[in-house]
């Protein structure tokens, strides 16, 4: 065989391999995987805006309450915002407590997600 | 038959049934690029599961431009850069002067055939090639995409995708030959 016809069928030979690529292996919930992944983010997106709107709804409640409480009795009024100034570090906490709560509990789920 | 427009349309509208399935269709295409990227086993599941969610963020930025798969090969291997790039797992051009002294040699010569042996052997000196070449030669010979559409999926000027093509070919045609002349002597 020419040395031509060689480097033809070693190039050849060569074009076969690469165009048949190394073999992979796909996990076969790989699919199912995704989609789980996807579900877990997007529910975590909505529990926190669910939580802030609560957050949000909870305050607006709070200040129709008082301006309510303050249009029949100024003085019980003063008195309850003086109750929520006071205590301002109370509500702070909790409200920080629920996100990070939620927090810490995607973290977990994340842990556990890889250990699988 | 894979119906591009309908199936987008239905994952559009949030229908994650619709997505698995884009995801059995591009899953390959996807492990392809990641694993020619990403060395290790656990990390290419990882980033290819990495890549599609990127893919169901931004699907509905995709305009129809281009074909879906270069689209995705494109978020692949982007993906897989950003991750070399964030555990400093990016090769040099050092390592071709590795490939030129790297002698394969066979672990269980019953168990393989001869093709498997030589595709097995040229794969392993793919793997040893910088990120440039291992994905041009991966996107152009796998996965048949065009001069072109590899410059869109990695922003390489076709003159340089065809210098790593050429000389990434060449190279491993001069491996190849010296392996088949030792296989046969």
């Amino acid at each position: 065989m020419s040395e031509k016809n060689k480097d033809q069928d070693l190039e050849q030979l060569l074009f076969d391999v690469l165009d048949e690529g190394p073999v992979v292996h796909v996990p076969y919930t790989f699919s199912s995987k995704v989609t789980r992944e996807i579900t877990r983010r997007r529910n975590r997106v909505n529990d926190t805006r669910f939580y802030l709107l609560i957050t949000v709804i909870g305050i607006f409640g709070l200040a129709i309450a008082w301006l309510a409480l303050s249009m029949i009795d100024r003085e019980s009024a003063n008195g309850l915002l003086k109750v929520i100034v006071n205590y301002k570090w109370v509500w702070l906490i909790a409200i920080s407590s629920v996100f990070a709560l939620q927090y810490i509990d995607q973290r977990a789920i994340n842990g556990l997600h890889q250990k699988h | 038959m894979f119906d591009e427009k309908e199936i987008i349309s239905k994952i559009l509208k949030e229908d994650l049934r619709a997505f698995e399935l884009l995801v059995k269709q591009y899953e390959k295409l996807v492990f392809h690029v990641v694993g020619r990227m990403v060395r290790e086993e656990q990390d290419k599941e990882d980033v290819s599961q990495e890549v599609f969610i990127k893919i169901h963020k931004n699907l509905r930025t995709f305009q129809f431009k281009s074909k879906l798969s270069t689209w995705i090969a494109r978020i692949a291997y982007l993906t897989a850069i950003n991750y070399l790039k964030k555990y400093k797992k990016m090769s040099s051009t050092e390592l071709l002067d590795d490939l030129e002294n790297y002698h394969y040699t066979r672990e269980s010569p019953d168990a393989v055939t001869e093709k498997k042996e030589i595709s097995n052997y040229v794969n392993r000196l793919i793997e040893m090639m910088p990120e440039q070449y291992r994905i041009v030669i991966t996107l152009y010979h796998l996965n048949e995409f065009s001069y072109q559409e590899i410059e869109d999926i990695t922003g390489m000027p076709e003159g340089t995708i065809k210098s790593y093509l050429f000389r990434g070919r060449k190279l491993l045609k001069e491996k190849l030959e010296v392996y088949l002349k030792k296989e046969v002597s």
